[in-house]
């Protein structure tokens, strides 16, 4: 086992070596540099840029990310990217299954939250597939099960495959393009989700739209309604009405396409449109910002939701952590009193913890990390500096820095913040 | 459309900066402009690494629930090394760790190596924003123009910024040849009119990008469903440049790649109407980049020769083309390519990255035409071809499963 283990990490270092090799070729060829000029800019010497192990230190990987002008998880990706075809068709038991079974029982799987059969089946259904456009179904359903199980980078990695594929019709690509708004939006890119859900909502209204066509109106105007609501400042909120009333547009179009959705005879129910549930929530904060007069009944009502419980009916828990979002943005908008504001943050932080713990919905755990961390900072010197974590938490703050790429420009505060050891900041 | 994106708030009335940024300092970093010495890393991020990866594996121990020394024995790491971590962690170290923490290596190498040795900067007003953005534009640098982007949307204070941070990635977009869903994206913003710095700066990133996608996608080259009479709506020399040389020659770039859009907007209006005048424009293009090289500015010569040389490339896909225009074409293409290649090979290796990377889009541009056109056979291919190709593949992603590598994959046996 151990003679296994070890021939498989020399494989995968002289794979590594190569490709660093390949890497620093491309460097010197896209920025037109002798081999010395890229020993100076990687700050090693001429003799000495491939290390003997193939694995390189850190440094060494981030100054041949600024050389190739890459994101740094894109060298380290291609570094470490498995040699080629590795990745099976998830064959097994069912082989021999046709795409409309692999498909429904992948469906089935999600809904049963067993997300790893899900994703087999799913893979299974794509390698049956015979048109570009069940590829694609494909994809969207493993896509759909890696977002279930925390996974945004595979989910979003399955969509772009998705939406590459030749040949698609075009309900099919447009209900891609707003899933991946959807992703990017949870990922903190919320320009980018504003940009793609837009086109997807300009090209949707040319065409005679099907079932699928309108879900991916939804889940665009779902997006772009809360890109749009997150990018309302909590501080001289006022100039900003204009965009509360194109969320709040948003919101209401998505509304009226889930209930015409619910009402058709395709098969949608509380179980695949949970994000209609949501609605009312976002729609009270932008009513805050819009007349913040009301700014003391929308708390009541926010207050009432994240309190609710004891129902176990879908959507449920995901409306608690959205009113919770809610909640945090209009009592900084609105609560002048210190004590209060405290309060409301420390209840919609725990209500959003709660939620992204049993669900591994890294979105809400940063939610509730950005919550938290500032909650500490406004208790100033009555906060005790870096707090213990459990084991929980951990994994909350590992998740959000692995799968939230906009989390990791303040890296650095979470590590300090919710460090466990010594060890201060240098 | 996106109407919120026309509002101006009374912050903007108040100071009159227009595009919504009163000044207040920005952050963000300058990642592309990095020179040799900003590419090496110091000892302040060195330090950082370390203590992010330490902290990295706190949360791993955390997270098992184990004592530190037994995780580390799991590992395969020397407890001892976490003690005093003199050394730079390896990538190998990194991945156990995130194997540990259930996150992918390259999302922890992300963490543990964000913004080490970059360059921060303070960009304390519209002014310098506005310069920053056309510093970026200019040099089509894509992951400038995204870090910009971010820090404009950090930092917005109205609508307007939010429309700025879009255009900044749309425009990150055409840099990486991706003009159509550069176009798309832009389409339904409205972008304020104004006579700030930053209004036209905002004109200048929707110009290009206009100019881009009338030009085509290398891939698909000139598609029938776009006009290509996309206006160029004006240059204006608001944008405040000092008088430092390096500010003299964006502005001098702007300048030449106005005209040089102009002439390839007209140039491709030219065969709807049967080529008149189409041996006069090519020729006027020809003049305009020997001005751009008399300019001394490397920019300059950098966008009027990709331009013209891509506009001399697409006219050719116009049927029924007379010799005479097509012959023409041809020696404007491959004067243009020379002008090009002698100006890099003159600056070695201090040539800016601009002249670079419009070089690569002139040569994607070419190499999709002749995948196209079944012309990119295995003889034909050299070791410098694919030295190219491989370039081309690192600066324009969507090349990778184009058709550019798939006709030299299939005749050269290409591996990226």
């Amino acid at each position: 086992m151990t003679e296994e283990t070890s021939t498989t990490e020399a494989a995968r270092e002289a794979l590594a070596r190569v490709r660093l090799e390949e890497l620093q070729a491309l460097a010197r060829t896209y920025r037109n540099w002798s081999v010395k000029e890229l020993a100076i800019a990687l700050g090693r010497q001429p003799g000495r840029l491939v290390p003997e192990s193939g694995m390189p230190k850190i440094d060494l990987v981030v100054a041949l990310a600024k050389a190739l002008d890459w994101p740094i998880e894109a060298v380290v990706e291609h570094l470490v990217k498995p040699d080629t075809g590795s990745r099976g068709d998830g064959s097994g038991a069912d082989a021999g299954k046709d795409f409309s079974s692999l498909y429904n029982a992948s469906l089935e799987k999600r809904l049963q939250r067993d997300y790893f059969e899900a994703i087999r089946l799913a893979v299974r259904a794509g390698s049956v597939a015979d048109t570009p456009t069940r590829r694609a179904a494909a994809s969207v359903i493993e896509s759909d099960a890696h977002e279930a199980c925390g996974s945004y980078l595979e989910a979003l990695r399955c969509l772009r495959a998705g939406s590459q594929l030749d040949g698609v019709d075009l309900p099919w690509r447009l209900l891609i393009d707003s899933k991946i708004a959807n992703i990017l939006f949870m990922q903190g890119n919320r320009t980018q989700a504003i940009g793609i859900a837009s086109s997807v909502l300009e090209y949707t209204s040319r065409i005679e739209a099907d079932h699928v066509a309108q879900l991916a109106r939804a889940l665009a105007h779902w997006a772009r309604a809360h890109a749009l609501r997150a990018s309302i400042p909590v501080a001289n909120f006022e100039v900003w009405k204009p965009l509360a009333d194109s969320a709040e547009e948003d919101f209401a179009t998505c509304a009226e396409i889930a209930e015409a959705l619910r009402a058709s005879e395709h098969g949608y129910g509380e179980r695949n449109l949970t994000f209609a549930s949501s609605i009312e929530v976002g729609l009270l904060e932008l009513r805050a910002v819009r007349s913040p007069d009301a700014g003391g009944s929308v708390l009541s009502r926010l207050l009432e939701i994240v309190r609710e419980g004891g129902d176990v009916s879908p959507g449920v828990s995901e409306r608690k952590a959205w009113a919770a979002i809610a909640l945090a943005n209009t009592a900084k908008r609105t609560v002048a009193d210190d004590m209060q504001l405290w309060g409301m943050l420390e209840l919609a932080s725990a209500a959003l913890r709660a939620h992204a713990a049993a669900t591994s919905n890294w979105f809400f755990a940063h939610q509730h990390l950005e919550i938290d961390s500032e909650r500490r900072r406004r208790l100033g010197s009555l906060a005790h500096g870096s707090r213990v974590l459990d084991a929980t938490e951990a994994k909350l703050v590992a998740g959000v820095l692995g799968h939230v790429p906009a989390a990791r420009t303040r890296a650095d505060e979470y590590l300090a913040l919710y460090a466990t050891r010594e060890g201060s900041r240098p | 459309m996106l109407r919120v994106m026309a509002a101006h708030g009374p912050e903007q009335h108040n100071d009159g900066a227009s595009a919504g940024t009163s000044a207040r300092p920005v952050e963000c970093s300058i990642l592309s402009t990095a020179n040799r010495s900003e590419v090496q890393g110091d000892m302040e991020s060195v330090d950082l690494q370390r203590w992010r990866t330490r902290r990295l594996f706190d949360l791993a121990v955390t997270a098992a629930g184990y004592e530190p020394v037994r995780v580390a024995r799991t590992l395969g790491i020397d407890s001892r090394s976490l003690n005093d971590m003199r050394a730079v962690p390896s990538l190998g170290y990194i991945a156990r760790i995130a194997q540990v923490l259930g996150i992918a290596t390259a999302s922890a190498a992300e963490v543990v190596g964000h913004a080490s040795g970059t360059r921060r900067c303070e960009l304390s007003s519209p002014g310098d924003l506005a310069v920053a953005i056309a510093r970026a534009d200019i040099e089509d640098d894509d992951a400038s123009l995204e870090a910009l982007a971010e820090a404009v949307a950090r930092s917005a204070r109205s609508p307007a910024d939010l429309a700025l941070s879009a255009l900044c990635i749309a425009r990150a977009s055409a840099a990486r040849g991706e003009v159509r869903e550069a176009r798309e994206r832009t389409r339904s913003l409205e972008i304020p009119d104004g006579s700030d710095a930053l209004a036209m700066v905002a004109c200048d990133l929707r110009d290009c990008i206009d100019v881009e996608a009338a030009l085509g996608d290398a891939w698909t080259g000139l598609s029938n469903d776009e006009p290509v009479a996309s206006p160029c709506r004006g240059l204006k020399e608001i944008i405040p440049f000092g008088p430092s040389d390096d500010e003299v020659a964006v502005a001098t770039a702007r300048r030449f790649r106005h005209a040089a859009a102009g002439l390839a907007l007209e140039l491709l209006r030219a065969p709807a109407r049967e080529f008149r005048g189409a041996c006069d424009l090519l020729a006027e293009m020809r003049r305009q980049v020997l001005d751009a090289v008399d300019s001394g500015c490397p920019h300059a010569v950098a966008w009027a020769a990709s331009l013209a040389g891509i506009a001399a490339l697409r006219i050719r896909e116009a049927h029924e083309l007379p010799d005479r225009v097509g012959k023409a074409s041809m020696s404007l293409f491959v004067s243009v390519q020379l002008v090009i290649d002698e100006e890099i090979e003159r600056r070695g290796s201090a040539a800016p990255m601009s002249i670079l990377r419009r070089r690569l889009r002139l040569l994607l541009h070419e190499w999709c035409d002749r995948a196209r056109r079944g012309e990119a056979e295995d003889a034909l291919i050299d070791e410098c071809d694919r030295r190219d190709i491989r370039t081309l593949c690192a600066r324009f992603p969507r090349a990778r499963p184009g058709a550019i590598v798939g006709s030299s994959e299939k005749s050269a046996k290409f591996r990226v």
